[in-house]
């Protein structure tokens, strides 16, 4: 445990010195706040009507951004460090491959995953503290939604750590996972033209984050509030889809990672 | 008498078809220097991740400190380090915090030790200029502090100097010593620059075509660079038949320049020349020589190429 913390450590140590990573952290943590200014300069609508649950409604658009910076994140703390030789470093003096993958692994899903969830969902506790929440949508529903997106985060980090494990590179990985988005996106809208009645909500985790925070999921409308709960088969299903496709992933990469030569 | 340290037994390794490392074995002992002696790619390096536990064997073992399997190399690991191809390096951090991120992956509890290595190597006043702004002197030179930094028992360099001047040579090579005399650090040095493995090594491995040619001691290896003379005539093919006919000469070599060494008969010279000259053969060139390091290498490869 000793020697993975060390390595977590380390790989922390050198991300936070990295000027795209500090861009990338930026640009979640304040490019949705300068959008949003930058909205109300242009008159789109008023600083007061910037509710908690009108930023919620907005987040499953939001999301896709999130989502790419998450990505490029999760490529550059599992990727980084295998373009430079770092990672052959520690193998050589003795670390487990074991430990070198888990402890980029952890680096990966805590900045591609967790910091970029606590990114996502910032603003919409700031609106809330300044603005109120809202009427339309109920409160504890909209938190409910918004906690299932930390095992379908954990899915979809994991893929891309798959994907990077694969490609051996950082920048390269960046670019993949980019289109291996894009591609289970498509998927997921063609299946639609092959019967209305086909369910895509968890072929993917991208596809689950959308459905989870989408109102489309959402119920009928009493007087002026919307039944916004989800049922108990939602959150069952994203919660176990997520933990065994976002376990099969790690294991996988740790597999490959474990079994490969290194250049 | 020295501990063996590292065991390579029977490795073979292959990448597709290609076999790169053929049934290769050799001992390393401990306190020893030891170059690794080949053209490129013959090998040295692909010995060398297998030793680091950056590729597999497809055959054969390793055994470093005695241990084979998984934990225990691992283990022996730990007590090693390595500069392989490229030196570590991150090339947007500095000296300092490239070996202030190993220092923490490495678990050194010491801080002061990054600043100690890089003032031991000669980056202690680079300040913070990024390490992708380094000449190829200074990263090897970061290279070779990252491989210290951990005060290793046995360490395995690939082109230690390379892109270092004759000054930085010098200062590298003295270290090595250093470290070897008083550390009692073991070294596996691979370098094309022979003349200087030749100054500090005690053993050497040659390594061909993926096949070890030769295992010496620097003694061993002394015997085998022997003295010879080099001859040039006016008719060398003449010549070589007159020395092997008439004066029994066994040990001779037609160079592809035409000239010839002879390798025995060396004190029978002024016989040599006025036999020649009796069958009219005019020699124009009878020069005594010794058989350098260089020369060695340069024998090995050409007669693995013939």
């Amino acid at each position: 445990m000793i020697i993975m913390y060390n390595i977590i450590k380390s790989v922390n140590y050198s991300f936070t010195k990295s000027s795209p990573v500090i861009i990338i952290l930026f640009a979640m943590f304040f490019g949705p706040f300068l959008f949003l200014l930058e909205a109300v300069h242009l008159g789109e609508f008023s600083l007061s009507d910037l509710t908690g649950e009108m930023y919620f409604q907005a987040l499953p658009d939001l999301s896709m951004y999130y989502i790419l910076l998450g990505m490029a994140l999760c490529s550059l703390a599992c990727g980084g460090d295998m373009s430079d030789k770092t990672i052959n470093y520690e193998i050589m003096v003795g670390k487990k491959r074991s430990i070198v993958y888990g402890g980029r692994a952890v680096v990966a899903l805590v900045y591609g995953g967790l910091i970029t969830l606590i990114a996502m969902l910032l603003p919409m506790f700031v609106f809330t503290l300044i603005n109120e929440w809202g009427s339309w949508i109920d409160f504890k529903d909209a938190m409910i939604r918004c906690a299932l997106l930390l095992p379908i985060m954990y899915r979809v980090v994991a893929l891309f750590i798959l994907v990077t494990v694969l490609i051996g590179s950082g920048g390269i990985a960046i670019i993949a996972n980019y289109l291996l988005f894009d591609v289970a996106l498509v998927i997921c809208s063609l299946a639609h033209e092959f019967g209305d009645d086909i369910d895509t909500t968890f072929w993917a985790g991208v596809n689950a984050a959308a459905s989870v925070l989408s109102t489309k999921s959402f119920g009928s409308i009493t007087g002026s509030a919307i039944e916004s709960g989800v049922s108990n088969d939602i959150i069952i299903k994203s919660i176990v889809t997520s933990l065994v496709f976002g376990t099969l992933y790690l294991i996988a990469a740790g597999i490959i990672f474990k079994k490969r030569d290194r250049k | 008498m020295s501990n063996v340290i590292v065991n390579v037994n029977n490795l073979t390794k292959k990448f597709g078809k290609n076999t790169v490392l053929d049934d290769v074995s050799f001992k390393i002992k401990e306190g020893s220097i030891v170059g690794l002696i080949g053209p490129n790619g013959a090998g040295k390096t692909t010995i060398m991740k297998t030793l680091g536990g950056l590729i597999y064997p497809t055959s054969g073992s390793v055994e470093l400190y005695g241990a084979s399997d998984e934990k225990g190399l691992n283990k022996a690991r730990s007590r090693m380090s390595f500069m392989i191809e490229t030196p570590y390096e991150k090339g947007d951090m500095n000296a300092r915090t490239n070996l202030e991120k190993q220092r923490i992956q490495k678990g050194i509890p010491d801080k002061k030790r990054v600043d100690e290595v890089l003032e031991f190597v000669g980056l202690g006043d680079v300040g913070k200029k990024k390490v992708k702004n380094f000449s190829l002197g200074m990263r090897q030179r970061l290279g070779l502090a990252n491989a210290i930094l951990g005060k290793p028992e046995l360490m395995v360099l690939d082109e230690p100097i390379n892109g270092l001047d004759p000054e930085g040579i010098v200062e590298i090579r003295e270290m090595f010593r250093t470290f070897n005399k008083e550390d009692k650090v073991t070294l596996v040095i691979s370098s094309h620059i022979l003349s200087e493995l030749s100054q500090i090594c005690t053993d050497y491995i040659f390594i061909n075509g993926g096949k070890i040619r030769g295992v010496f001691t620097a003694e061993e290896l002394e015997a085998q660079c022997s003295e010879y003379y080099h001859i040039d005539t006016d008719d060398n093919e003449k010549a070589s038949v007159i020395l092997g006919d008439k004066l029994g000469i066994k040990k001779l070599e037609v160079m592809d320049d035409g000239t010839i060494r002879i390798y025995d008969g060396l004190d029978r010279i002024r016989e040599v020349s006025k036999t020649l000259y009796d069958n009219g053969v005019i020699p124009v060139l009878l020069a005594k020589n010794e058989m350098n390091l260089e020369d060695y290498y340069m024998k090995m490869v050409e007669k693995d190429l013939g």
